[in-house]
């Protein structure tokens, strides 16, 4: 069984050995491997077959040994064949190694088959290799290429081969570990096919790229053209003088060129054209087909068959030949409102035809109407496109023209229609169908409409400047406008067209898309206490960028104790009276359209209240008037008189009593003072003290007193008085040494209307003495003195003499006989 | 007169629905190619004479100023060129291009090894002459063939020239003249060779 094992081995080793390239002959072995050359880093397998007629091993007890670069490597015996030994170096990463095989008796070893195994690892393929040719001066040729993927970072170095015409070649190395050359003068032929490629080469081999047939000059950007003249010449073209830069004017073959013509009419933006075409420089190139009267700005860019092309030239402008305008225009005649003065004011709008052409920049039209049948009286020479002007009523045409230098169109006649309360469309509505464009769709009132005339203006703009209008058959019931912006409040209208006249106006606002508010209004403060009321400004129409659906006001205290009040977009104001005093509270309102909200900035606030300068205000007011209040008290009680007289003035019963002194404390105090009363007022006396006594001593008193005065008074002037010190000292003697009775009377004014008691009569049995003389340095009695200025009573202890002539009349004193016993002679 | 150029040009004419019209095409590219690179020579000559030349008296303004001179130095004169006709085709009109502008490369050449300094200008010069010369040889190859008996190209030795001109060259001041003068008469060569790249251009008779 083992034999045959080992015979069918021996056949297939033998097979093997014949698909090897590299099996060694020797007499007693033979190593091999698969190649003598390998990848760099792969698997190497390697065998020693020892042979059978080896004399070495004939009889003997041997082992192979297998060495790799003179280290020992462990080999195993494969299961077929006892006579084989195999190796498997996993990774393969030196340049060259040596492999051997030994056979060993004992501890002495031969020598009996080696071989070389070189290791191969070019490096990749340089890819994408391009060269462009830059004709500046220098002139160089750039040639880029791609190094491939490297599986190792093995250093390599490339080499640029450049041939042509089957003699020059030139050979160019990079610098390390750049995969670009500038090729210089001497290895570029502008007008030859050049043949490049690259070159890599590592330790382990070499690999070239793909071998590129370059004509220089396809890959030359040349430099922009230069535009010299623009010039007129047939109607509808222009024809342009140009030439390439200095540095590149040797070039002298054809070349693509490209002509942009721009018009500078926004309104034709449309036809621009590029016109291309084959031509040498400093040649003339014109291009027809152009609009009439047309500024144009002409741009031109080559290149060199394939290449690249050049930058765009400066642009350069031109007019092409003018032309009298040609074509119809569309016309909107709106009547606006009834006659005045047998005129109509009419608004005249129009538009060109797809039929009509300007064939010139600037344009004007004339309205005019007939008048009469041979007077043709012009209402507007405009360069816009409407006008407005008074119509007389009998006017059934108007007639409009356009007109430039080179002449003037044929009229286009525009009918009359009066307008009619007619009825509008009906269910006229907006749909947004993208961000320029809407659809405008409504409901044909009558079937006798004859047509339609919708008009979309920008609300944001000038009337008459911003309308646009179509002319709509009476099939259309929609239109998609387009053109429009984004985020702008259009206004649409849609006229019924009847035969009678023009029906009313169906008007509805829309915008393309919304979006939120550009800007969010500034919040304003007014406090009404303990409240606030926050108000703002409606956004400007421009900024709104969508129909306001909403405000909401956000608010919250130092808690973050928010509250929310929604609030209508019509409305602009709002009063917050939830707010606590004391607390700083922020505010945030924010704006709403359909397209989105914009908060705006928050705001800080307190909310109302009494603050410290008001409390000061008030309170240090309060407590001086408290404590002024409170030491008038202690003062009063504590000096009884003073309350009494504060309390109780002392006010005499003018028929009971007798006068026994008067003092003007006790009168001052309840009188106002002249200072603040201008004009003299009834005094109302509320307490006054009388010297009681019986009728005949009253009238001994009265005797007495009738030759005595009866104050004290120091008025010089009053001759007939006497000293009043005599008459005091007189006074007190006979104080001294009796109880003189007293009464006292109290009498009451009115107050506030309120009825005046009868005044009471206090009749006092007290012995107490009369009050004595007042000190000499008291203030001195005052003497009443009825009627009397101002200025007079200022001095205190001085009476004028006219005081003199004051007496009391007789007819007031019969009511008071006791006043009239006091009666005093002057 | 332009016989052998409309001929030239008819016989690729006829052969356009049998695959010559490439061929017609790319003469006609060829001597437009041709014409920008005699243009670029013409160009770059005043650079190069600017570069090399020095001497107020050698002017590329004065043409017949160092006449003598030029006898004395055995200067080596640029082959005429004459409108293409039955007696000079376009095939000898070619040759005579390519001799001439072979005869200014060897004598640049031979000039700039005797001047001390180098100039970027003379070698563009060099180089616009080669690929000029290339296209020519290309051109060559194009155009129909020379009636036979037709005299080859005379292909200027550089070495042969060297020698002709050493025991002229004996001094810096001849040199520059040498190279005055090869500039001059390349100049003079140049814009024949202009025009009848012109005339291949628009099918007309070169004015020499």
């Amino acid at each position: 069984m083992a034999l045959c094992w080992n015979l069918v081995h021996a056949v297939l080793w033998t097979t093997a050995c014949l698909f090897t390239a590299d099996v060694r002959a020797s007499s007693c072995a033979e190593l091999h491997t698969p190649s003598v050359v390998v990848p760099f880093g792969s698997q190497v397998a390697a065998s020693c077959y020892i042979k059978e007629e080896c004399s070495l091993t004939k009889d003997q007890d041997f082992h192979v040994k297998l060495y790799y670069n003179n280290i020992l490597i462990h080999s195993n015996k494969t299961s077929q064949d006892t006579r084989i030994y195999e190796i498997l170096i996993t990774n393969f990463t030196d340049t060259r190694a040596v492999l051997e095989c030994h056979v060993c008796l004992s501890d002495y070893c031969k020598v009996v088959d080696a071989l070389e195994i070189k290791a191969s690892y070019p490096p990749p393929v340089p890819q994408n290799l391009t060269c462009i040719l830059n004709l500046t001066k220098p002139i160089t040729l750039l040639c880029k290429w791609d190094p491939g993927q490297k599986m190792l970072d093995i250093p390599t170095n490339y080499t640029l081969h450049i041939e042509f015409s089957g003699s020059e070649r030139f050979i160019y190395v990079p610098a390390p570990g750049k995969h670009f050359y500038r090729v210089p003068r001497a290895g570029i032929t502008f007008f030859n096919t050049m043949h490049v490629y690259v070159m890599a080469v590592n330790a382990y081999g070499n690999s070239t790229s793909e071998t590129q047939e370059l004509w220089p000059m396809k890959t030359a950007k040349l430099d922009a053209p230069q535009i010299q003249r623009v010039g007129t010449g047939k109607f509808g073209c222009l024809e342009h003088c140009w030439r390439l830069s200095q540095t590149q004017g040797w070039i002298t073959r054809s070349l693509l060129v490209e002509i942009r013509l721009k018009p500078m009419d926004g309104k034709v933006l449309d036809r621009e054209q590029v016109s291309s075409r084959k031509a040498r420089p400093t040649s003339t190139i014109e291009v027809c087909g152009l609009l009439h009267g047309m500024i144009y700005q002409s741009s031109m860019r080559v290149r060199y068959d394939t290449g690249p092309w050049s930058e765009w030239s400066h642009p350069t402008k031109a007019t092409t030949p003018m032309k009298a305008p040609t074509g119809r225009l569309v016309t909107w005649l709106k009547l606006l409102g009834p006659p005045v003065n047998k005129h109509y004011m009419a608004q005249l709008l129009w538009k060109p035809s797809l039929q009509f052409r300007a064939n010139s920049m600037n344009l004007s039209y004339i309205v005019s109407y007939m008048r009469t049948p041979k007077k043709k009286e012009s209402v507007c020479v405009t360069e816009l496109q409407h006008c407005s002007f008074q119509l007389p009523v009998g006017v059934s045409k108007v007639s409009l023209s356009a007109m430039n230098t080179a002449g003037k169109s044929s009229s286009t006649e525009v009918a009359v229609y009066r307008r009619k309360e007619l009825d509008p469309v009906r269910y006229l509505h907006v749909l947004p169908e993208s961000e320029e464009s809407v659809l405008i769709e409504w409901v044909s009132p009558s079937p006798l409409i004859t047509g339609y005339v919708l008009e979309w203006k920008a609300s944001w703009e000038a009337i008459s400047d911003s309308i646009s209008f179509e002319i709509l058959d009476k099939n259309q019931t929609s239109l998609v406008v387009s053109g429009l912006e984004p985020y702008k409040p259009y206004e649409f209208s849609v006229y019924a067209k009847y035969k009678e006249g023009i029906g009313q106006s169906s008007t509805v606002m829309a915008y393309t898309k919304e979006k939120a508010p550009s800007v969010s209004p500034k919040l304003k403060f007014r406090e009404f206490r303990p409240y606030i009321e926050l108000s703002w400004d409606e956004i400007p129409l421009q900024e709104k960028n969508g129909f306001i659906t909403g405000y909401k006001v956000f608010y919250w205290d130092e808690k973050n104790n928010t509250r929310v009040i929604d609030i209508e977009g019509t409305q602009t104001s709002v009063v917050l009276k939830d707010l606590h005093p004391f607390s700083m509270y922020e505010f945030l309102l924010m704006t709403s359209t359909n397209g989105g909200s914009l908060n705006g900035s928050i705001v800080t606030m307190q909310a109302p209240v009494i603050d410290s300068f008001e409390i000061v205000l008030f309170l240090v007011p309060a407590c001086v008037g408290l404590i002024l209040l409170f030491i008038g008290v202690f003062a009063c009680f504590s000096k009884n008189e003073c309350l009494k007289k504060f309390l109780w003035p002392m006010i005499p019963d003018p028929a009971n009593s007798s006068i026994k002194k008067w003092t003007t404390t006790d009168s001052l105090l309840d009188i106002p003072t002249f200072k603040e009363v201008k004009e003299p007022v009834l005094v109302y006396l509320s307490h006054f003290s009388l010297l009681s006594s019986s009728e005949s001593e009253l009238w001994k008193v009265d005797k007495k007193l009738k030759s005595s005065k009866w104050t004290y008074d120091r008025c010089k002037a009053d001759e007939g008085h006497t000293d009043s010190s005599h008459d005091s000292r007189t006074y007190n003697s006979g104080q001294m040494n009796e109880s003189v009775p007293y009464a006292t009377v109290v009498f009451a004014g009115p107050y506030r209307s309120q009825p005046v008691p009868p005044p009471a009569y206090l009749r006092s049995d007290s012995t107490q003495p009369l009050l004595g003389e007042e000190e000499p340095s008291s203030p001195l009695p005052f003497k009443m003195c009825p009627k009397v200025n101002v200025s007079e009573v200022d001095h205190f202890s001085t009476c004028e003499e006219n005081l003199k002539t004051v007496q009391i009349k007789g007819s007031l004193l019969e009511d008071f006989p006791m006043l009239r016993s006091l009666e005093t002679q002057n | 007169m332009y016989l052998c150029l409309g001929s030239y040009l008819a016989l690729c004419a006829l052969a356009a629905s049998v695959g010559c019209a490439p061929i017609m095409q790319d003469s006609q590219d060829n001597a437009e190619n041709g014409h920008s690179l005699i243009t670029k020579i013409l160009n770059d000559i005043p650079a190069a004479h600017k570069s090399w030349i020095n001497i107020a008296s050698m002017s590329l303004d004065e043409v017949d100023k160092f006449q003598y001179l030029k006898e004395q130095l055995n200067f080596p004169a640029a082959p005429r060129l004459q409108l293409i006709s039955d007696n000079f085709t376009l095939h000898d009109c070619l040759s005579r291009i390519s001799e001439g502008l072979s005869l200014h490369k060897a004598l640049l050449k031979v000039i700039r090894k005797k001047m001390t300094s180098a100039s970027a200008e003379v070698n563009e010069l060099l180089f616009d002459i080669r690929d000029l010369a290339l296209l020519v040889q290309k051109m060559r190859t194009l155009a129909p063939a020379p009636a036979a008996g037709a005299p080859p190209v005379r292909v200027i030795s550089e070495n042969r020239l060297e020698e002709d001109l050493r025991p002229g060259l004996s001094s810096e001041y001849l040199v520059k003249l040498a190279a005055h003068l090869t500039l001059l008469q390349l100049r003079q060569f140049g814009q024949d060779v202009s025009r009848s790249f012109q005339s291949m251009q628009d099918g007309q008779t070169p004015t020499p």
